[in-house]
């Protein structure tokens, strides 16, 4: 990172009276998922987007480009059926294994994130490519896990079938449940690369269009949770509670990695150097 | 050794080559010969061992094979010389190994790989066997083992196969040319003839080399005539083999007339004395090896030993006399161990020393190898080595009291120090020895005697006699020390003591083994606890007798005794009893009163049938004598007897119908229905048989009527059947078969909720396996509700039972169980972390108590109806929360808090 800093900064030292300055914003919508090793997972598309402020050093088609985003994702996984058996009383006094399956169970998260891209690039012709690092910490994260829950009460022989579907004795039939909760992440440095065009507009500034991809290249994982996916509910009377697969011991030491791809469009005004030729594309002599 | 033989190999050859040559231009004669026969001048035989050279008109060769020179004489004439050269191996000879033996013991000198072997010294080998030599040798000995390998190579005997006639050769006997087939030769006389002309033997006789000429000989009376005689050329140190082939062609029987040959070469017989084949005509080869030594030359000589003449002709043939293959030398060291030994007795401190290359350094055994006057290392010697100890050093270390003198070595010692002397063992040894004198001071003891004595006597204090009480010393001067004694001296006096004793008329006492039977003083002498005298005496005063009088009264029935010191009274009477003492006189007096009983008093009644008779309090209804135990005025039992007769005027009962309830199985007890007329049964007797027997019935009896049930012990549910029997008067009086059903008790069934009414199973319903269900409410089939248990709002008050069929295929309907309000009671968790609080919730206004493990409140509460929070202790531990909404509706729970 130090070292990033330094070219930067060297390279703006560089800068001469024909170099152009450019401030801006940018807006991305983007697709993505995580990815992790675990194998009750199944990473599913999440959708985020992105808001910013960038600064862009231009010298003839070297283009560097410092911001701060502010970013908001949502991705999720779909976790496998899961079966529960636990040994409880009932209000009655007696002892009975409360079973259960937890099914079409999906375990989102909503992170808000804070960025800062360092990418260098070259533009030519309206044509623009910029590669680099983010460098990302999440800010919030929460999770909101959704699931069908099944109980039944074996009452260890007493009785001759299962309890089942008597909600108010807490035997539910593929009820709707869900939880919530928080999650943290790790900073990460990304891998962040982008390729687009200058649209014409009638605004005195330039305004960017393009395809961008990015991939953590540090691994997010906090590890060290101790909480079970599924834990029976003890403020509510036969209840099951769920906590986020990423934040439960299920996820031990797996690798988490961020891939997301999207578009951006980047409006940026001039505000030192050269004056800026939206019609620079005609190659006129000067 | 090799290269030894190999260097005069080289150096004979170049002399037999020499000779040859030399030999080219000359004639050789035969003694006793006119036949001269030259020699080859242009060919050369030659051989050479392996490794070697062979020199031939100055050129070295190296290979066997043939060679040809042209050679200028000095009148200008050119001669071509040939040389056949062959190279004769080696035998690969594997001798033993150096050894070494015991003297006496013989070891065998074997060898391998070579035809012909001798051994030198050969004086030192004991016997052969076969190429195997054994030895015994007496010391160390180096033996030098020649070898030699039998090589098919040249004939060194000239004209050996009579080929060229009668030459190359002499002999003692005559030539003759015989003349007739007849006879082959006279006697003394020899020919050179063909075997295949002229002679009567058969073809067979051809024999050795089917034809050519042989040497035919008549042997006769000169002693050790030579048949055949040449000298030959040898090479030194190499091993030939002389042979020839031998027949007899004329034997007579009558005669010892076999020709008996010996071999010899340089005048020495070789081999044993040969005799000619038994057989005519059969040849026989003679074979033997002969060893040339040093020897250049060798005459081979045959010479006939038998001397008869009659028979004794013999034929012989290809003489030859071969060189064996190079020869090759090996030496084997024998080791003969010479034992000795020696003993030798040396002082400590004379150690270490050397000898030979042993260092002894202590006493002990050792055994050296050295080198013999053999030159060998065979000499054995063993030294018994004793060390005697020498001293040096030692001390004595002596202590004296200050006065005293030590005597040590023939001096004597008072002052302390060390004095050395030095000294000489019994053996020799030197022995320094050291005395430590140490001189001490004399030490002052002291000692105190504590004595007792009594008044009068005295104490000998060493030597003193001591009377008067007090503390004295005295000083005793000894060799160590001084004695300081101390004597403390107690003087005690006579003591006197008084006992007394009172005695009445008669009496004695005993007093110190002595038994005194009337008044007076007694003294006795006794010691004290110092052993002195102490009088005691004994006072014994004479007292007189007293009476003592006792009255006593007493009262008894007359069915009771009173004794009275042993004697038993049952009237009325006044006695007395005396018993005289030492001391005093007793008299008592008894006044025994005897008040009347009474018994058997018969009160007869009779009453009706079905009528009753009260008597002292008591009502009876049958015939029978009722006796009562009553008591007098005067406390004594009056027992009388009430016989009542009852008039049998009873009318007889009929039954019309008996029936027994059903019951849920759970009941104990069944009602039996009894429906009569006339008069009343008395009993009844009731049984069961097969499997109601077993199903928990019994056989009974039922009084009637006070009695109507019958006991069940734990019966299943079932429809069963009861045998009954009636009785009245002692007679049967109506039988039936009664046929009823137990339900399944209500307590297979069991409300779980308001809400839930389920069946249990066999485990919790007494050991009922239903397969299939049916619920009904009030007698009323609840639709479709089949399973073990129904999930509906319950109708509070409402009876719910079941119809269930079990496994066997019995099919019965539950007792009800009548649904009531539970009380709907929720609590949880009821495992707790610290500061966790329970959740309660109840439908009506409520209390809960807590308390601790071992039943003490800790906490109490109120709870209003809904849902409620009830803190816990915050101390881990097991916990009981009792909700209590009403008497009878309240609810415990146990909850861990950790």
């Amino acid at each position: 990172m130090r070292k990033i800093i330094n070219i930067s900064i060297l390279l703006l030292i560089l800068a001469n009276v024909s170099a152009q300055h450019f401030v801006g914003g940018t807006l991305s919508g983007s697709a993505g998922y995580m990815t992790d090793n675990i194998d009750i997972t199944h990473s599913r598309f999440g959708g985020g987007a992105d808001l910013g402020f960038v600064y862009e050093y231009q010298r003839g088609a070297f283009i560097l480009d410092i911001g701060l985003q502010a970013s908001w994702s949502v991705v999720g996984q779909d976790i496998d059926s899961m079966d529960i058996d636990y040994n409880m009383v009932d209000t009655r006094g007696i002892p009975f294994s409360y079973l259960g399956r937890i099914t079409e169970r999906t375990d989102k998260m909503l992170r808000t994130e804070a960025s800062v891209p360092i990418l260098i690039g070259a533009e030519v012709n309206n044509v623009y490519v910029l590669g680099g690092a983010k460098v990302n910490m999440t800010l919030l994260g929460l999770t909101r896990q959704n699931a069908r829950l099944y109980t039944a009460g074996d009452y260890l022989g007493r009785y001759y079938d299962l309890f089942e579907n008597m909600p108010n004795h807490g035997f539910y039939d593929y009820t709707p449940i869900k939880s919530e909760g928080r999650i943290t992440f790790l900073p990460d440095v990304r891998l962040y690369g982008e390729i687009g065009g200058n649209v014409n507009t009638r605004l005195q500034a330039k305004l960017r269009i393009g395809l961008f991809a990015e991939y953590s290249l540090l691994n997010v994982n906090k590890g060290g949770y101790e909480a079970d996916m599924v834990i029976p509910d003890l403020s509510r009377y036969m209840y099951i509670d769920m906590t986020n697969v990423y934040a439960s011991k299920t996820v031990g030491s797996s690798p988490l990695h961020n891939l997301s791809f999207g578009v951006r469009l980047t409006m940026l005004f001039n505000v030192g150097g050269q004056s800026y030729d939206k019609n620079s594309n005609c190659h006129c002599m000067p | 050794m090799k290269r030894f033989i190999a260097f005069w190999s080289i150096f004979i050859y170049s002399i037999v080559g020499f000779v040859i040559c030399a030999q080219q231009d000359t004639e050789f004669m035969i003694s006793n010969s006119v036949n001269i026969r030259k020699a080859p001048q242009n060919h050369t035989d030659a051989q050479i061992c392996e490794g070697e050279t062979y020199l031939w008109n100055g050129k070295t060769y190296y290979d066997s094979g043939e060679y040809s020179e042209t050679i200028t004489n000095q009148d200008g004439t050119t001669v071509t010389v040939t040389l056949s050269l062959s190279i004769s191996p080696f035998p690969d000879l594997t001798v033993r190994p150096d050894t070494a033996v015991e003297a006496g013991e013989e070891l065998e000198l074997w060898t391998k790989g070579a035809d012909f072997v001798s051994w030198e010294p050969a004086n030192l080998v004991t016997k052969t066997a076969e190429q195997r030599f054994f030895a015994s040798p007496a010391q160390s000995t180096l033996y030098t083992i020649t070898a030699s390998t039998k090589v098919e190579s040249r004939n060194l005997v000239y004209n050996g196969s009579f080929e060229d006639g009668n030459v190359g050769f002499t002999t003692d006997f005559m030539f003759f040319r015989p003349y007739s087939p007849e006879n082959v030769v006279f006697w003394g006389y020899y020919t050179i003839t063909d075997k295949t002309q002229g002679f009567r033997w058969p073809s067979s006789a051809l024999g050795y080399g089917g034809g050519g000429n042989m040497l035919l000989a008549d042997g006769y009376d000169y002693p050790g005539a030579t048949v055949w005689e040449q000298m030959v050329n040898v090479e030194p140190y190499t091993f030939y083999a002389f042979s020839a082939q031998v027949m007899s062609c004329y034997i007579s029987n009558s005669h010892n007339s076999y020709a008996l040959l010996q071999f010899l070469v340089n005048n020495q017989q070789i081999g044993p004395v040969f005799h000619s084949p038994s057989e005519l005509y059969e040849w026989v080869q003679f074979y033997d090896i002969w060893y040339s030594g040093e020897a250049v030359e060798a005459t081979l000589t045959i010479k006939n030993l038998n001397e008869d003449g009659v028979g004794n002709d013999f034929g012989i043939d290809d003489i030859r006399f071969e060189p064996m293959s190079c020869s090759i030398s090996e030496d084997v060291l024998v080791l003969v161990w010479q034992h000795s030994t020696a003993d030798t007795a040396v002082c400590q401190n004379q150690l270490p020393f050397t000898w030979n290359t042993k260092h002894i350094a202590e006493q002990g055994v050792y055994v050296d190898t050295i080198v013999s006057s053999t030159g060998y290392r065979d000499s054995i010697v063993t030294l018994n080595v004793t060390a005697y100890p020498s001293y040096d050093g030692i001390i004595d270390r002596q202590t004296i009291t200050e006065g005293q003198t030590y005597d040590w070595e023939g001096d004597a010692y008072s002052v302390s120090g060390y004095y050395n002397k030095k000294l000489t063992t019994i053996h020799g040894c030197d022995s320094a020895v050291t005395l430590r004198l140490d001189v001490i001071e004399k030490t002052k003891k002291t000692r105190e005697i504590i004595a007792d004595i009594c008044e009068g006597d005295g104490y000998d204090f060493y030597g003193e006699i001591m009377t008067e009480e007090g503390m004295y010393q005295k000083k005793i001067e000894y060799a160590d020390y001084d004695s300081v004694i101390t004597l403390r001296l107690f003087v005690h006096p006579v003591e006197y003591d008084d006992e007394y004793a009172n005695i009445y008329e008669g009496q004695t006492v005993t007093w110190n083994g002595e038994i005194y039977d009337a008044p007076g003083n007694y003294t006795i002498r006794q010691q004290t606890e110092y052993g002195c005298d102490k009088f005691v005496t004994l006072h014994i005063t004479l007292l007189e007798k007293t009476v003592r009088t006792r009255q006593v009264s007493a009262v008894i029935c007359d069915n009771q005794t009173y004794t009275f010191y042993g004697e038993t009274y049952n009237s009325t009477i006044t006695v007395t009893h005396e018993e005289h003492y030492a001391e005093y006189d007793s008299i008592v007096t008894l006044d025994l009163t005897v008040n009347p009983s009474y018994s058997d008093i018969i009160d007869e009644q009779t009453i009706d049938y079905g009528d009753s008779y009260t008597w002292e309090g008591d009502t009876y209804s049958k015939s029978g004598d009722y006796t009562k135990t009553l008591t007098t005025k005067d406390g004594c039992d009056s027992i009388v007897t009430l016989r009542l007769n009852v008039e049998k005027t009873y009318v007889y009962p009929l039954v019309e119908n008996i029936s027994i309830s059903n019951q849920c199985a759970d009941n104990q007890q069944l009602d039996v229905e009894l429906l009569q007329s006339g008069g009343a049964i008395e009993r009844m007797e009731i049984s069961f048989s097969g499997r109601d027997k077993g199903y928990g019935f019994a056989p009974q009896s039922i009084m009637m009527p006070q009695e109507h049930n019958i006991v069940t012990h734990s019966a299943r549910a079932g429809d069963y059947t009861a045998h009954v029997d009636c009785y009245f008067d002692n007679e049967v009086v109506y039988t039936a078969d009664i046929k009823f059903t137990l339900y399944y008790p209500s307590a297979v069934l069991e409300q779980a909720w308001n809400d839930v009414m389920v069946v249990l199973t066999q485990e919790y319903n007494g050991g009922y396996d239903f397969i299939a269900f049916q619920w009904f409410e009030d007698g009323r089939m609840l639709e479709g509700q089949t399973d073990s248990y129904i999930y509906q709002p319950l109708r509070m008050g409402a009876e719910y039972s079941a119809l269930l069929t079990e496994v066997d295929g019995t099919q019965l309907m539950t007792c009800p169980l009548v649904a009531t309000e539970q009380t709907d009671i929720t609590l949880y968790p009821t495992l707790l972390t610290k500061g966790q609080r329970v959740k309660c919730y109840v439908r009506e206004d409520a209390y809960f108590v807590v308390y601790n493990s071992i039943g003490q409140v800790i906490e109490t509460g109120n709870i209003d109806n809904g849902w409620s929070e009830i803190s816990v202790p915050q101390n881990e531990g097991i916990y009981v929360i009792k909700i209590v909404v009403s008497a009878d509706k309240e609810r415990t729970y146990k909850i861990m808090v950790r």
